[in-house]
């Protein structure tokens, strides 16, 4: 066997089908943020995202045959915690939707269940961070007893080349996910006021 | 026979194997339950002062990554450190460039040890103040441990140090905004 080929299959070897750890938060500093005159919500909303789902890796498509492996409802969080209080002065975390300690103890009204779904891709054989990368929320708000009173969906595409995400693996994800919470966030904007 | 080997068979396996080149640390994070924290505390808002490094374990410029530098986003680590607690600040409602009252610190300890092929891990320690004009109302210093799983290859043991950064600092503030002595020295900064 010749030596090229012998690296070849030492690079495959060690390489081949890998997982890769990325994280899926925006940046902040993309976020839009409620104006200090604005006037919020007051009723209390609470948001469903469990200990399991927070806890979940979830896999993508990478370069080079590879995948991307991140912990998308904890990586996104911080970011739909973020929009949902652009619009709600007061807003909680629940484990479940029909949590009664948290709706008593916290007055909420209504509640958020959001469902994130990723896509990846890379159009490099070589790289395995995502040139390509989706992220789509759909979010329902239903009342205390299960009607759905205002629903969305929304998606974001970030895309990143290697020049860019040398120093940063998961751009593509980071830049889907502002792009997902910003077209959120102008979603909100109508949420009825009553 | 080598030179019959060819060149961007090399190429790959040289940048898949090595990855000794420098790169940024993610940006700062944000913790809900930290926000949390700190919105039912109710503690006054603050300013965030000024952050520097103390000594050589600081790493204030770059932190060795299994021989790949890692530089902070904010152009310093103690100016991460800085970055990150304003974030979090802001995000619970409890900055306030206008405030009597200042949060400030001096990063002592920062450094990941990627060295392991299962285990990897980061500590960070700092020491926080909060000022009121020249009155000193909290002075404490804070660490912060955090493992997370390795690998032999570098090519994923070194992206996951990096992505892994983030979390320390805020393991490290969730110390802080956990003390309930520095969410009092806030409450007592009211003016």
């Amino acid at each position: 066997m010749r030596i090229s080929s012998l690296l070849l299959l030492l690079v495959l070897l060690l390489f081949g089908g890998c997982a890769h750890t990325i994280v899926v938060a925006p940046d902040f500093g993309h976020l839009p943020t409620a104006p200090k005159d604005s006037t919020r919500m007051e009723r209390p909303a609470g948001y469903v995202i469990s200990e399991a789902d927070r806890k979940r890796v979830v896999n993508s498509g990478g370069g080079g045959g590879d995948s991307v492996s991140y912990t998308l409802y904890k990586d996104i969080e911080s970011g739909f915690y973020h929009v949902l209080s652009n619009y709600f002065a007061h807003v909680y975390a629940m484990n479940r939707p029909d949590d009664a300690a948290v709706i008593k103890e916290k007055n909420i009204e209504l509640i958020f269940v959001p469902i994130f779904t990723t896509q990846s891709s890379s159009s490099s054989l070589l790289t395995w961070p995502p040139t390509e990368f989706t992220l789509k929320i759909e979010i329902n708000a239903v009342d205390l007893h299960g009607k759905t009173i205002w629903q969305r969906e929304v998606t974001g595409v970030g895309k990143a080349e290697f020049s860019e995400f040398k120093s940063e693996f998961g751009l593509a994800a980071k830049r889907a996910a502002d792009q997902a919470l910003q077209k959120l966030d102008a979603a909100l904007a109508q949420f009825p006021k009553n | 026979m080598i030179k019959r080997v060819p060149r961007f068979v090399v190429a790959v396996f040289v940048t898949s194997v090595l990855s000794a080149c420098s790169m940024l640390a993610p940006k700062a994070a944000v913790s809900v339950q930290q926000t949390q924290t700190l919105r039912d505390s109710g503690a006054a808002p603050v300013k965030v002062g000024t952050f520097t490094s103390q000594g050589a374990d600081a790493h204030d410029q770059s932190i060795s990554i299994r021989g790949s530098g890692m530089a902070s986003p904010y152009g310093s680590y103690a100016k991460y450190l800085e970055e990150a607690i304003r974030l979090q600040l802001k995000e619970a409602g409890l900055f306030d460039e206008a405030s009597k009252a200042e949060v400030s610190g001096t990063l002592i300890k920062n450094d990941i040890n990627a060295a392991g092929f299962v285990t990897a891990s980061g500590d960070i320690s700092a020491r926080f103040q909060v000022r009121r004009g020249e009155k000193v109302v909290y002075d404490k210093i804070k660490d912060a441990h955090v493992e997370w799983g390795s690998n032999f290859l570098g090519a994923i043991a070194i992206p996951r140090a990096q992505e892994a950064y983030p979390g320390l600092v805020s393991t490290l503030l969730g110390a802080l905004f956990g003390d309930a002595e520095f969410l009092s020295s806030l409450k007592s900064a009211k003016d």
